[in-house]
């Protein structure tokens, strides 16, 4: 009898109707009227993050980069949600909050055993708005692919390639690539050079030279391009132009436009004054003709 | 109208309407869909042309010494570009920008943290300049040392935002400010008010443009003033 009555006292008052009978009592009631408050409470919080994510956009858009600050708008309306989920989940099925966090972490485990890729993803993803190594617009390249970030994702990162390939590099790879990025100066500095003829007056062609790069409107004033003679080739006197350009400018149009627009311009002007460029040569001395001249060239 | 090569054309004889400039080797050809608009030219901020990458004009001039707690004001020239706009109903649209002088741009500060100017040198004068007209324009600068040493000052850089350009027949003017504090931070900006001769007010191309932009007072400069 008295395992009888532990058992009644278990039980309290139940009838038989009212002892557990399966999963329905062990998430406890949802009445209606809970899951209207519910509903109501997600769409507080949901007409909250567009109200904050607009006081963001006023207060930051001048001083974040785009990406950056669609990633913390995003960011805080998910959060604003998932607070409401949080608070409000364990009161709808009448849970106590040990047994829901239970079964989050049940889940979470989960989650997290089948998909380390992408949680590996995502926290990179998380480190990278913190470092922000690149954002929207810089001009890149990662693991060979050069081109510009379109968009910085919690999982991912796409970029469009000089040819217009979008290219998708998932954030762990991203994290762990070395990453250069040619906008993250304001200026960059790209080097030329040109050879001209042994004949020709190698200080005339520097003045040629400098007078172009100083002419051009995107070669930067301060620092002023350096051009000087940097070898005595085998074939030619090798001539180095120095020359800053703004990285905006420089990465929009890509190199080929620098390279077309002063590269000819030189060469033009170069020939029109009378220096050329030569062939790659060999002076070739043969060994019966050094012998009867006594010159072995040196 | 034409000048140094340069002709505009705006021609109501066919249907639609068209505005024509020719010259510098370009040419630009706009059709206006109504002939009730009216053409408007002045000048607009030099830092448009060849491209637009940055806001900032930066003039280098001859060094001047400033004495502490003194006030020198010098002109400047400063480059002119030439806007052409269309109003209809009170609202601006800019047509084409154009200029005679010759860009340039330039670093101010440290390539990993300096900004892009656009560049224009500049002889220093002590009373109004004889500007090349629709080339130069003419900035009255008031200098002032706040500083309790001697300051030699070549530089001075202007934000493009705050610009109130004034303009007559053939010249444009502004008034600007330069308050410096040390031989490496100073600050610039400019004052609502006509000057040289010019009295009519510029349009701001910022505002035709609708470019969304947040008008600071001054502009601050952090590397340096020579």
């Amino acid at each position: 009898m008295a395992e009888f009555s532990f058992l009644q006292d278990a039980l309290g008052n139940q009838t038989p109707g009212q002892m557990l009978t399966g999963e329905e009592d062990i998430l406890g009631t949802i009445s209606p009227r809970e899951v209207v408050l519910f509903a109501i409470a997600l769409a507080i919080a949901y007409v909250a993050g567009l109200i904050i994510a607009q006081y963001l956009r006023r207060r930051f858009s001048f001083s974040m980069k785009p990406d950056h600050l669609r990633f913390i708008i995003r960011a805080e309306r998910v959060a604003l949600i998932l607070i409401v989920c949080i608070a409000a989940v364990p009161n709808l099925f009448n849970l106590s909050l040990s047994i829901f966090a239970l079964i989050l972490i049940a889940a979470l485990i989960v989650i997290a055993l089948s998909s380390q890729k992408v949680i590996a993803s995502i926290v990179a993803g998380l480190a990278l708005q913190y470092e922000r190594p690149i954002g929207g617009g810089d001009f890149v390249t990662i693991s060979g692919n050069r081109g510009t970030v379109e968009e910085m994702r919690l999982l991912s990162t796409t970029i469009r390639t000089t040819d217009g390939v979008r290219v998708r590099i998932p954030n762990d790879e991203l994290y762990a690539a070395p990453v250069t990025n040619y906008h993250a100066n304001v200026a960059r500095r790209y080097a030329f050079e040109f050879g001209i003829r042994y004949q020709d007056d190698p200080e005339k062609a520097v003045t040629i030279i400098r007078e172009i790069f100083e002419a051009y409107p995107f070669v930067l004033r301060y620092p002023p391009p350096s051009v000087f003679v940097s070898e005595i080739g085998e074939s030619s006197i090798k001539i180095k132009a120095l020359a800053w350009f703004p990285s905006v400018w420089a990465n929009t149009t890509d190199d080929v436009f620098i390279n077309t627009s002063v590269l000819a311009t030189v060469k033009a002007r170069l020939e029109g004054e009378g220096i050329g460029f030569p062939f790659p040569q060999r002076t070739v001395w043969f060994a019966k003709e050094t012998k009867d001249s006594g010159d072995t060239g040196n | 109208m034409s000048r140094n090569g340069t002709s505009l054309t705006v021609s109501h004889s066919a249907r639609p309407s068209e505005y024509l400039r020719t010259g510098q080797g370009t040419t630009v050809r706009k059709l206006l869909a109504s002939l009730e608009d009216r053409i408007l030219i002045n000048p607009v901020e030099p830092v448009n042309l060849p491209q637009r990458i940055t806001p900032l004009l930066e003039i280098g001039f001859p060094p001047v010494i400033l004495n502490p707690g003194t006030r020198k004001m010098v002109y400047l020239t400063f480059p002119v570009e030439i806007g052409v706009f269309l109003e209809h109903r009170g609202t601006f649209t800019n047509l084409d920008i154009f200029s005679f002088a010759a860009p340039k741009f330039s670093l101010y500060g440290t390539p990993g943290a300096g900004l892009i100017t656009r560049w224009h040198t500049s002889d220093l004068f002590e009373d109004v300049p004889p500007a090349e007209p629709l080339t130069e324009g003419i900035m009255e600068l008031t200098l002032s040392n706040e500083s309790s040493g001697v300051i030699e000052v070549s530089r001075g850089v202007f934000e493009s935002y705050g610009m109130c350009l004034y303009y007559s027949r053939e010249n444009a003017a502004m008034k600007a400010t330069m308050s410096v504090f040390s031989p490496r931070i100073a600050e610039t900006g400019f004052t609502t008010a006509p000057s040289c001769g010019c009295t009519e007010r510029a349009i701001d191309l910022f505002l035709a443009l609708k470019i969304p932009v947040v008008q600071q007072k001054s502009f601050l400069m952090e590397f340096g003033v020579a």
